[in-house]
């Protein structure tokens, strides 16, 4: 036991010297990719699962009348929708040229 | 670079030896059936524990705890350990020499205290590698838990034991 003190004391001050012992305990850092946030796949604000909703069938929602009642409601509240006034985006500038055709051929 | 010494590359292979064959050897020595049905086992099987600690496990972990992984604090800690397994078993060796079974148990709990620290250093070490903590400080933190706690727990053993025996004396 006390050999082996004496033997361990003597070689440890040989080795201790050595660059290679000095760095053979020290850990080295690793450093793991990041990836950057716009690429990870993470569910928006503007992705919205819902089910998709069941169509009625004209077979089953009643009269020829309603139907048409429906029609026409849905094509009131389409006219109204303006989607450029209703949006936080900079209006869009309309090409004059584009409209003006348009307004033609709405007259006659 | 240490196992290119072939002397620290000998030592390693034969503490890992003889701590396997303590471990192994003292789970024969604990067993009271054995005791009682044959005490050869029990002798022959405790000879051999201490010839491997005296001769094999102390004096190698004696010479590796120089070059030991952590802090300046942690090869006294792993050289304290060396000194006290191998002063434990031989204080258990004497003891039984002189016929004192109790102090003879005393020793030898301690003793075997020493030598599963070596067991309970790898659960800890796993617990806190699980708990995601740094891997020096689980190392470092694990080494003082086990050594510590270990002995806390033989002197715990040894008074309870003692107190259940000198309850015997009550009549």
């Amino acid at each position: 036991m006390i050999a082996a003190g004496i033997y361990g004391f003597a070689d440890f001050k040989k080795t201790n010297a050595s660059p290679e012992f000095k760095s053979l305990y020290q850990e080295k850092e690793i450093f793991t990719p990041v990836t950057p946030a716009e690429t990870r796949l993470e569910p928006t604000r503007d992705v919205i699962f819902e089910p998709a909703r069941e169509m009625s069938s004209p077979e089953k929602s009643g009269s020829k009348q309603a139907q048409t009642k429906k029609s026409k409601s849905v094509k009131k509240s389409e006219k109204e929708l303006d989607p450029d006034l209703f949006s936080r985006a900079p209006l869009r500038e309309i090409p004059k040229v584009a409209k003006k055709p348009l307004a033609k051929s709405n007259g006659e | 670079m240490l196992f290119g010494n072939p002397f620290y590359n000998a030592s390693f292979y034969v503490h890992i030896f003889a701590g396997a064959v303590c471990i192994l050897t003292a789970l024969i020595q604990f067993s009271r059936y054995i005791l009682r049905k044959t005490k050869s086992i029990h002798r022959w099987s405790g000879k051999l524990y201490v010839f491997v600690v005296l001769f094999l496990g102390a004096p190698t972990g004696l010479y590796m705890s120089f070059f030991a992984k952590g802090s300046f604090w942690e090869r006294c800690l792993f050289l304290f350990m060396a000194i006290t397994w191998f002063i434990t078993t031989l204080n258990g060796l004497n003891t039984i020499q002189k016929k004192n079974i109790l102090a003879h148990k005393i020793w030898m709990i301690r003793s075997y205290a020493m030598a599963m620290t070596a067991v309970t250093f790898r659960i800890y070490h796993i617990i806190f590698y699980l708990l995601e903590w740094d891997h020096l400080e689980n190392y470092e933190i694990s080494l003082w838990i086990s050594v510590l706690g270990n002995m806390l727990v033989a002197e715990w053993i040894i008074h309870r034991n003692s107190r259940s025996y000198l309850k015997s004396f009550k009549v």
